[in-house]
């Protein structure tokens, strides 16, 4: 198999070609799934306020 | 190579990259911005941020240069960064990351350990350990930036340290993560074409995959003797089981390296950068073949630049490199590729430094502010210094970076890496794996997991692991030997003792104590099945 006489390094060579092709699977059969749920948005809005309230507190702001 | 063109081609890359840093740096309003981006990164950005992040010039030059040794028996080493780096990465931990770390409000890797197991003493401990040895990482990449550097334009290796690092730390001190995250995805796609063509290149010019294979496999007769001594037997065919080469390459590099990279914390926290487990779905796609290709055209054009230097010098690859395999690779380049690639790869390899540098440089420099300095409740007084801090912390881990890849010698970068990454997963894999599945997993046992895996891997590297054992010579000092046990054991990497005795010290632990804070487990888990 690829002109790789030892099966160890051969099974490695085609491997890597499944696990590749396996992602790109995985990846396709799930392109549309998984997307963030209302109470998660909440929830990272919540977050985001009160990084952006403690932030503000903070003479000059945080980043500058 | 013409000096013009180049230089032409070196401020028209650094224009952009900065045009991206600045980018980032003018999106950074807070600090969730600084550190994760906001958490809407694209699937793209993500998945080439973590991409380039994994694959560094240590991946290329180093990995390269060593398989140019060892053959082609690391690829091994590729399909775990796939299989497990990717695949199971994304999946099984990303998801569960990105979820609870938005449940918890964690910005890093300590910190999502840190509030899943409501310990300050987690979060500390683990952003010192990741402050204290990332720099040995750090340096291992910006030795392969910098002897690309001097073996391509003839820049003194001293130079071309103090440039790159000071280049990496203008954008990654002011953009944060997405100056971090912009850059990365721009360098990740260079990485990608350059590698491509690499491989491309490689192969037609020694007459196709079979025939270059073949070629490489007709030259086991000229393995050198010091390489047949430890097991090598030939580069196409694994080496003899149970030999010292055998435990160095499936040890080190395949495990250690392989499955270290699952508790890498500058590649965790890109988990967390991301809205929703859709991007994670989408970034596998991009990650695995991104990984495919520029992974595996290192180590493919480590081992078979032996045949085309043969056919060239009459010698093979580590030989015409002068016996240094850190700078085969570069060599490899100016002497076989044609020029235009050499401008190109220098910018791949500029582009692989820099975004993991980048990357490496952030995770330093928030395990001091926000993890070490910062950690616990967010206050208003903690908050006023926690990015100055930071950036203090960024600066000195540059100059200790710079300082180590002075210090370090020859043909050292694989092994740095994989150091570190042994090191990450024995110390925090089992306590992670358990914070993200496991329920029942206490603060008394996280600690006791970190803690265990830390100290058998620090033990092993001063009294069983030969390599850095005979650097350290303590044991030479007390025991007049270099390690305490005989074969194989002064080759079996750290981690293959350190991690096991890591998860039961976290299972055990755990099972004997109770749950500290039920309040807190039911906040990380809530949404996750």
């Amino acid at each position: 198999m690829f002109a790789i006489p030892d099966f160890s390094v051969a099974l490695a060579f085609l491997l890597l070609i499944i696990t590749t092709l396996v992602s790109c699977i995985y990846g396709v059969l799930n392109w549309n799934k998984g997307a963030a749920t209302e109470e998660e948005i909440e929830t990272e809005k919540q977050w985001m306020k009160e990084e952006i309230e403690l932030d503000e507190s903070v003479d000059g702001g945080v980043i500058s | 190579m013409n000096l013009y063109y180049l230089i032409v081609v070196i401020v028209l890359y650094l224009a952009v990259v900065s045009y991206l840093g600045y980018r980032g740096f003018s999106q950074t309003k807070n600090s969730a911005d600084y550190m994760l981006g906001g958490r809407k990164t694209h699937p793209f950005v993500m998945a080439m941020s973590y991409g380039a992040t994994f694959i560094s010039t240590s991946a290329i030059v180093g990995f390269g240069g060593v398989s140019s040794l060892f053959g082609l028996s690391l690829l091994w080493l590729v399909v775990c960064n796939i299989g497990i780096g990717v695949l199971i990465a994304f999946v099984f931990f990303g998801k569960r990351t990105r979820k609870m770390g938005l449940n918890l409000n964690a910005h890093t890797f300590p910190e999502l350990l840190g509030r899943r197991l409501n310990s300050t003493f987690i979060q500390r401990f683990m952003g010192l350990i990741i402050f204290i040895f990332m720099p040995l990482y750090a340096a291992a990449v910006l030795i392969g930036s910098s002897r690309i550097l001097e073996g391509l334009l003839g820049i003194p290796y001293m130079y071309s340290l103090v440039i790159f690092s000071v280049l990496v730390a203008c954008y990654v001190i002011l953009g944060g993560i997405k100056g971090v995250m912009y850059t990365d995805a721009l360098q990740g796609s260079l990485m990608f074409f350059g590698m491509l063509i690499l491989l491309i290149f490689i192969y037609t010019n020694l007459g196709g995959v079979n025939a270059a294979h073949k070629a490489l496999t007709d030259m086991g007769d000229l393995v050198p003797g010091s390489l047949k001594a430890i097991g090598h037997r030939g580069w196409t065919s694994s080496p003899e089981t149970g030999s010292s080469l055998w435990w160095t390459i499936y040890s080190s590099l395949v495990f250690g390296v392989g499955f270290g990279v699952l508790a890498q914390p500058q590649l965790v926290v890109r988990f967390m950068t991301v809205k929703s487990d859709k991007e994670l779905n989408r970034a596998t796609i991009i990650g695995a073949v991104f990984i495919l290709i520029t992974a595996s055209t290192a180590y493919i054009v480590g081992a078979l630049s032996n045949v085309y230097f043969m056919k060239s010098t009459g010698m093979i690859a580590i030989q015409a490199a002068g016996g240094n395999s850190d700078t085969l690779i570069p060599i490899f380049i100016r002497e076989a590729m044609p020029d235009w690639f050499g401008y190109l790869f220098m910018l791949v390899i500029l582009s692989a430094g820099m975004s993991t540098l980048s990357s490496q440089f952030h995770t330093i420099g928030t395990s001091i502010g926000r993890d070490f300095y910062s950690s616990g409740k967010v206050t208003k007084e903690k908050r006023e210094k926690e990015i100055l801090v930071t950036r203090i912390g960024i600066v000195f881990s540059i100059l200790l970076t710079v300082f180590l890849g002075i210090e370090m010698g020859a043909g050292v970068i694989a092994r740095a890496t994989a150091i570190f990454f042994g090191l990450m997963a024995s110390s925090f894999l089992a306590p992670y794996i358990a914070s993200l599945y496991w329920k029942r997993l206490t603060r008394k046992g996280a600690i006791a997991g970190i803690v265990s895996g830390l100290f058998v891997t620090v033990f092993s590297f001063l009294f069983l692991h030969e390599k850095e054992a005979a650097v350290f010579a303590v044991c030479q000092a007390l025991f007049g030997r270099t390690t305490l046990l005989d074969s194989p054991w002064p080759s079996v990497d750290p981690m293959v003792l350190a991690l096991p005795v890591s998860i039961i010290f976290t299972i055990l632990i755990s099972l004997f104590t109770k749950v500290e804070d039920q309040k807190t487990v039911e906040q990380s888990f809530k949404g996750i099945a």
